[in-house]
């Protein structure tokens, strides 16, 4: 009679807890499916046929073949790398830099967090507006000084010229991606016991030991997020390149989003743009695996 | 080599916000070579900020501080030769126990082979060998201890700091690591300087104790001077549990001599001491301890407020007629329940006696020659 009731009971408390799964899950499965999945497959599906918004005929990875094998695309990957890469790891080493000096409590340390989440805050035309005007050959104060103080003979238009047009869109997009690793890396900082730096200045520790031992080792699980997370913004990136040079002069900043809405928009190819769309997509993915075995994030959030 | 630390006139001040706090007020003393000295007192008085003075992470705002004949004063904290261990114990949670004993060998360039040989031999004495290549995070409170007492051993310190490393553990741990602390100072050839608030902790491990009143020196002496010969009423009521009862009674000339008395006891005084306090008001201290419900040459009445057990002993806790706290301690509790008024008797050998200032005017022994024969 009890075993009977126990089983009873077990019976519906697993059909109690299953239908609380459900009703958590099916919600959220649904959203993704809507919201992502069936965006992501369409568009991968389009790929696949010549002409996918009008007389539609398939063609298989022959869209593929022809993005890989085009002029341009070699130049397009490296000009995306360069641009992902170098945003990052400087937005990180200004963010960093930054954010040691404000966790040393300097005076005003106060004022530079606030001034630090300003970048971010300002909607990207509103910057790339205030880059042009500072790098503007005519107007802008850049130009003005360096000629002033006697480094440049003649003003440069660094959004129009070949060698300066990507260091350019670099520090435009570093300037204002610099506070997201400085938030986070200021945050982890501030979690480390200042005792540890008392103990190992007491054991003989020069700052630069103390600087490699305690506080790199306590910023790696944040560093390797930022590499990852903004590494992959950057690779995808698109208004603040498109807005300071449309790609160009000459395709010197015609990374690999640019030209997918070339493809699109220009040469109303959408075959082709989500083809390298999806050539990016895979990209991405095999650089996230990489970097997941390389690393081992998951054991620093273990930690 | 172990070496003597010299504090002079040292002087520590805080600003903050336009307020400056004195943490640290005119101290000076010497800590001879190769003693065990403990730093006691309240939270606040200034032990912390004596202690990292002396490791050279806070700089005095004016005094000296000399290890035997070398002005330390501005040194940094590298360059002195010190070890410490934390109260927040400090380990560095991304090292082995391997690693965080030997990071100081490390940074002072002693080679692996050599590292590893002291790691092990400092492991051994604090016995956390099975632990050497675990993370600190899977140790047990206790074991980090250990392993924060392991690296301060392994750098072989001139001068050991601890600075209250024990106050997070259970009393148990306590007692073991107590022991453990007095071991490594016998093996270490350093001077040891310990900051606890724990009155305790103290009186059991250290060769001199340093109390500390709101940054300056209340008493430094051998943990017994300052249980018998306290020089203060402060110095009475912090050493010793529980407290020192304090007895207010006045100075009388009475026909031949002098008394202290507060209309139940009279306790004869010598001229020599009280003959121009005539009409003062002192204080007798008395501890707990020296109290007696069996009989005593004094007494004063007692209504037992609430009794404790102890173990062995029971502390009472009463008023006296005038309302003043007493404790009593007493080997049984017999017949003694909350409202009941006892008689508790004291000799004066055991009285200190204090001013109306807080000071010292004589212990016990100055009292015993006036006594009736």
């Amino acid at each position: 009679m009890s075993a009977v009731t126990s089983v009873r009971h077990r019976v519906a408390d697993m059909d109690e807890r299953r239908f609380l799964l459900l009703a958590t899950f099916v919600p959220v499965a649904g959203f993704f499916a809507v919201v992502w999945l069936a965006p992501i497959l369409y568009a991968l599906g389009m790929s696949l046929f010549d002409n996918p918004t009008g007389a539609a005929s398939f063609v298989g990875v022959a869209n593929y073949a022809d993005i890989l094998t085009s002029v341009g695309f070699p130049k397009y990957l490296w000009n995306s790398v360069v641009y992902a890469v170098s945003s990052t790891v400087l937005s990180l080493l200004v963010g960093l830099g930054l954010a040691l000096v404000v966790n040393q409590q300097v005076r005003g340390g106060n004022a530079l967090r606030t001034l630090m989440i300003f970048p971010y805050l300002l909607p990207t035309l509103v910057v790339i507006f205030m880059w042009k005007f500072i790098l503007d050959p005519n107007l802008g104060v850049l130009n003005q000084y360096l000629v002033q103080w006697g480094v440049l003979e003649s003003p440069i238009a660094f959004f129009s010229t070949l060698q300066w047009a990507m260091p350019a869109v670099v520090v435009a997009s570093v300037w204002k991606f610099g506070s997201f690793a400085f938030f986070i890396l200021l945050a982890r900082l501030q979690a480390i016991d200042p005792n540890l730096y008392e103990r190992a200045r007491v054991e003989g520790a020069s700052t630069w030991q103390s600087f490699r031992d305690i506080t790199l080792p306590h910023l790696r699980g944040a560093i390797l997020i930022i590499l990852l997370v903004r590494g992959i913004w950057m690779f995808n990136k698109f208004d603040i390149i498109f807005l300071s040079t449309r790609g160009g002069p000459l395709e010197a900043t015609t990374t690999l989003p640019i030209r997918v809405y070339q493809l699109a928009f220009s040469e109303v190819n959408f075959g082709g743009a989500t083809a390298l769309a999806g050539i990016m997509f895979f990209l991405l993915a095999l650089v996230a695996v990489v970097y997941f075995r390389a690393f081992e994030p998951e054991k620093e959030v273990a930690n | 080599m172990a070496s003597p630390i010299r504090l002079d006139s040292i002087r520590k001040e805080y600003s903050a916000a336009g307020n400056t706090h004195v943490a640290v007020d005119d101290l000076t003393l010497e800590i001879p070579a190769g003693s065990f000295t403990t730093i006691v007192g309240p939270s606040g008085c200034g032990k912390t900020t004596t202690l990292r003075m002396i490791a050279g992470l806070e700089t005095p705002t004016a005094g000296t501080i000399h290890f035997g004949d070398r002005d330390v004063t501005d040194a940094p904290p590298q360059d002195r030769n010190a070890a410490m261990v934390f109260q927040s114990i400090a380990l560095y949670p991304h090292m082995s126990v391997r690693e965080n004993i030997g990071y100081g060998l490390k940074v002072q360039g002693v080679d692996e082979a050599e590292r590893d040989r002291r790691i092990e031999e400092a492991a051994e004495t604090l016995q956390i060998t099975a632990q050497l290549d675990k993370m600190p995070s899977e140790l047990s409170g206790g074991q980090q201890q250990r392993v924060a007492l392991g690296s301060a051993f392994v750098q072989d310190p001139d001068v050991l700091l601890l600075d209250e490393p024990m106050s997070d553990l259970d009393a148990k741990l306590k007692a073991e690591l107590r022991v453990e602390v007095q071991r490594l100072h016998k093996e270490l050839d350093a001077t040891v300087v310990y900051v606890t608030h724990d009155q305790t902790e103290a009186m059991t491990m250290s060769d001199h104790v340093l109390l500390l009143e709101e940054g300056e020196l209340a008493q430094f002496a051998p943990p017994g001077d300052l249980f018998d010969h306290p020089v203060s009423e402060y110095v009475a009521r912090f050493i010793g549990t529980p407290s020192t009862n304090m007895l207010p009674a006045t100075v009388e000339a009475t026909g031949d001599g002098y008394v202290l008395t507060d209309g139940q006891f009279s306790v004869p005084v010598p001229g020599d001491l009280f003959a121009d306090r005539v009409g003062d008001d002192v204080t007798l201290g008395v501890r707990p301890q020296y109290l007696d419900r069996g009989g005593g040459s004094h007494g004063v009445r007692v209504r037992v407020d609430v009794v404790e057990q102890l173990g062995t002993e029971y502390v009472v806790h009463g008023e006296t007629t005038d309302g003043s706290k007493i404790d009593v301690v007493v080997a049984d509790d017999a017949g003694l329940a909350t409202g009941e008024d006892f008689d508790a008797y004291f000799e004066p050998d055991d009285l200190f006696v204090f001013d109306d200032g807080g000071d010292t005017i004589c212990h016990g022994d100055a009292l015993s020659q006036s006594q009736p024969a």
